[in-house]
């Protein structure tokens, strides 16, 4: 892979920090509620709470999966939240009172993914090689032919409202909510960590267990792959003009850029600035601003296409797990591996 | 349990179907009861103890697009193993049972491949259960049972208490043929002291080579060995036309009738026949006990010996070569308890290790260079190695392992006043001992002679 530096020495700027919450354990993910007045939180020990957007403060929390909680999220309508974990359970709550109104049983497999739709109020689950879809109230929509290896990941084209892809080993597949069999199938032998559509759906990217970058573009379905990272690809984010593709697999974050005929043929932006391994890494939901968090439990907020903008910065004592813009990008919610929450204003 | 370097040690389970991993793993479970286990578990067996985290999941076979060996992973022990160290609260250990037909090699590359994984887990070592009743059946047409029986640091016989004491001798020496590193126990309903599978540090650098290779030579020197009761008198060693021109043979004072004390007996004979030997021809007189004799075989038909012992008593003779290849007889006298040690014969010519110890330093840029060579191009058939060399100018040991491609290796202790010495073992497919021997041989620095057996 060829690299360009960033021409310049990094021009720091401490992040401020609004509030510190403390947690039990490893924070799995953080969702804001569309209103940006809440944020819920899942952690390994199973617990999942809800944080005042504001000052931080846990105003609820329970016992939501025996072993880890993987996921907490929050339907883009507001009206509901969902959480999965490693007990096999996927549930459903009303978005304001908490209630619980469904749990929805996997059996023996972790419930690794859950993603709302992006307008509907209804979700996908990808449980071992179980892909389903659901309704708010916990029926079955519709269950899909079953993956022949453990689905890595699922994301929905917000391009195309009933799309949606997932990956796992040896290749993605595309999907529509009406057939219960895949629509495409881009056949590649490697394990695939995660799956992303461009807001605009014209590319699907997927990040490599042997430290590589695969990108297909679509409708054609030709593909790039971009390999030579240190490590595997776990960290993906596309920006909302769908022009720059930020990986991790590294220490540098490297951006490719899709203006013109690229990213074939072009080398990315490279920004180094961590000492470890980055863990995950998040694009404002409009705008170029970045941010990236490390093993080393450092956060950069970088603004691409902008060498003279100063790069913000702070530092946690633990491996930063989860990155969550606040829905206005005025602020970053940061979760770290030691359970503590963080909120900067950016 | 310990855990070494911060982390947290794993064991690998392997074995047949029906061979005793579920039973193992209870025992495992119930005899470390507090501590934090957690069971990746790929057949459902009925775990009985409830305070484990027992993990169910399919065994998923990676290969990465760059189509080599080494990157065939477990898909599923990175994801389950990744997500559950995130948790605050860890494990003490963790056991990863195999199913009955896998191949151990994508999970032990799944510890050197993952950096995740690598970070935070060490694979301490690989326990293969053999039952020891049913193992003929699949030994010779398995190539999973063999991969396991070739990549483990621990071997079970277990079931040996449905297996005569000679079936048990044969099996244990076919299974150090193909695997002359690992440990082997005869075990019953899986029972067995918990620091013979746990901790082992089968992968660990600093205990690259607890036992000498040479030590673990898998050819005995002699095929067959019984105990006679001799009166005191002489009696006549008959043989007729055999395969070879010469047969040498060792006496042994024998306390007991039993295999087990022909057994026991086995190690001193080996020593024996690395020494010198007197030889003998047609009718001449073998006494000493102790003593091999080089009997001389040259002549056709039918040949005698005096076979006298000075004291009256029992005997174990140690035998070259089986007695009816040479329709051989002694008087009148019949064994009263004899063991085959028919290595040489049996053997699995498919899977065997190779030992290697030469004295003297090794030239870097030589040994990398036949190593790099050698690993990328018999790297699917060498399955493990492990070594302790001395490179020429460096004041420390280099110790070194291997899974396959998988190379892991780095500086360890200084010499001091220790004698510089090489010591290797591989273990493989189709492996070719004297290539190997050669190859290692041209990378000394100065032109010493092999010190092998």
């Amino acid at each position: 892979m060829p690299r360009k530096k960033s021409p310049t020495e990094l021009t720091l700027r401490p992040l401020e920090r609004d509030w510190l919450a403390e947690g039990k354990d490893y924070i799995g993910d953080l969702s804001w509620s569309p209103d940006g007045t809440r944020i819920v939180r899942a952690d390994a020990s199973g617990t999942v709470s809800i944080l005042d957007g504001r000052t931080g403060s846990v105003v609820n929390e329970w016992h939501a999966h025996k072993l880890g909680a993987l996921k907490a999220k929050w339907s883009s309508t507001g009206k509901y939240l969902a959480s999965c974990g490693q007990d096999g359970k996927a549930t459903i709550y009303n978005g304001s009172s908490l209630e619980l109104l469904a749990d929805i049983d996997h059996g023996n497999n972790w419930v690794e993914n859950l993603v709302w739709h992006h307008t509907k109020d209804i979700f996908l689950t990808g449980a071992g090689k179980d892909l389903n879809l659901w309704n708010a109230d916990g029926a079955l929509i519709k269950e899909f032919a079953k993956h022949p290896s453990t689905i890595a990941d699922v994301a929905w084209n917000q391009a195309a409202p009933d799309h949606f892809a997932t990956s796992s080993y040896n290749g993605p597949r595309l999907w529509n909510i009406k057939d219960s069999n895949y629509k495409r199938f881009f056949e590649w032998k490697g394990s695939l960590l995660n799956i992303l559509y461009s807001p605009n759906g014209k590319v699907l990217a997927a990040g490599c267990q042997d430290g590589a970058a695969h990108i297909w573009l679509l409708p054609s379905g030709e593909d790039l792959y971009m390999n030579g990272y240190p490590t595997k690809v776990r960290e993906l984010s596309f920006d909302s003009s769908s022009r720059y593709l930020a990986t991790g697999g590294g220490t540098e974050v490297i951006v490719w850029d899709f203006a013109g005929k690229g990213p074939s043929g072009s080398t990315p932006l490279v920004l180094p600035g961590h000492e470890s391994f980055i863990s995950v890494l998040a694009f404002a939901p409009k705008g170029l601003k970045l941010a990236s968090g490390g093993l080393d439990g450092e956060v950069f907020i970088w603004e691409i296409g902008n060498n003279k903008a100063p790069v913000l910065n702070t530092r946690g004592d633990s491996d930063v797990s989860t990155l969550a813009w606040r829905p206005d990008e005025k602020a970053l919610a940061v979760g770290f591996a030691s359970g503590e929450t963080m909120l900067f204003t950016t | 349990m310990s855990i070494t370097n911060g982390k947290v040690p794993v064991t690998v389970l392997t074995g047949f179907l029906g061979a005793g991993k579920t039973t193992l793993l209870n025992r495992i479970l119930s005899e470390n009861h507090g501590k934090r286990i957690a069971v990746i578990e790929n057949e459902f067996g009925e775990i009985g103890i409830d305070d484990a985290l027992i993990v169910q999941a399919d065994e998923e076979i990676f290969e990465m697009n760059n189509g080599c060996i080494c990157c065939t992973v477990r898909g599923d022990l990175i994801r389950i193993l990744g997500n559950l160290m995130r948790r605050k609260d860890k494990f003490d250990y963790i056991l990863v049972e195999t199913t009955g037909l896998a191949d151990p090699a994508p999970v032990a590359q799944t510890f050197f491949v993952d950096d995740e994984i690598q970070d935070q887990l060490e694979l301490d070592g690989i326990v293969t259960l053999v039952d020891a009743k049913h193992v003929c059946m699949h030994i010779d047409t398995s190539s999973e049972c063999k991969e396991q029986v070739a990549f483990a640091d621990v071997i079970l016989l277990n079931k040996c208490d449905l297996v005569s004491e000679e079936d048990l001798v044969a099996l244990e020496v076919r299974i150090r043929s193909m695997n002359a590193m690992a440990k082997i126990y005869r075990t019953k309903d899986a029972a067995i002291e918990m620091d013979k599978i746990l901790n082992v540090s089968g992968f660990d650098l600093d205990r690259a080579l607890a036992v000498k290779p040479t030590f673990l030579q898998p050819e005995y020197p002699f095929e067959w060995a019984g105990i006679y009761d001799f009166n005191g008198k002489g009696e006549s060693l008959l043989l007729d036309d055999g395969p070879d021109p010469s047969m040498n043979i060792l006496l042994l004072s024998a306390k007991e009738t039993t295999v087990e004390s022909i057994n026991a007996l086995a190690e001193v004979a080996v020593g024996h026949f690395s020494s010198d030997r007197i030889k003998v021809e047609p009718a001449g007189k073998i006494s000493a006990v102790g003593q091999v004799y080089q009997l001389d075989l040259i002549k056709k038909g039918s040949k005698m010996f005096e076979l006298a012992p000075e004291e009256a008593g029992k005997y174990v003779l140690f035998m070259q070569h089986k007695p009816e290849e040479f329709a051989l007889s002694i008087g009148n006298l019949t064994p009263l308890a004899s063991v085959v040690y028919d290595a040489g014969h049996t053997h699995d010519s498919e899977i065997s290790s190779v030992g290697i110890e030469v004295e003297g330093d090794l030239d870097q840029k030589k040994f990398n260079n036949w190593l790099g060579e050698l690993l990328r191009e018999k790297g699917t058939d060498i399955f493990r190695m492990k070594g302790i060399v001395s490179i020429s100018g460096e004041e420390e040991r280099f110790v070194f392992q291997g899974v396959h491609m998988l190379f892991d290796g780095r500086p360890d202790r200084a010499w001091g006043d220790e004698e510089h010495s090489n010591q290797m073992i591989f273990i493989g497919r189709n492996l070719d001992r004297k290539e190997l021997v050669e190859g290692f041989n041209s990378c000394l620095v100065k032109n010493r002679q092999l010190n092998l057996r």
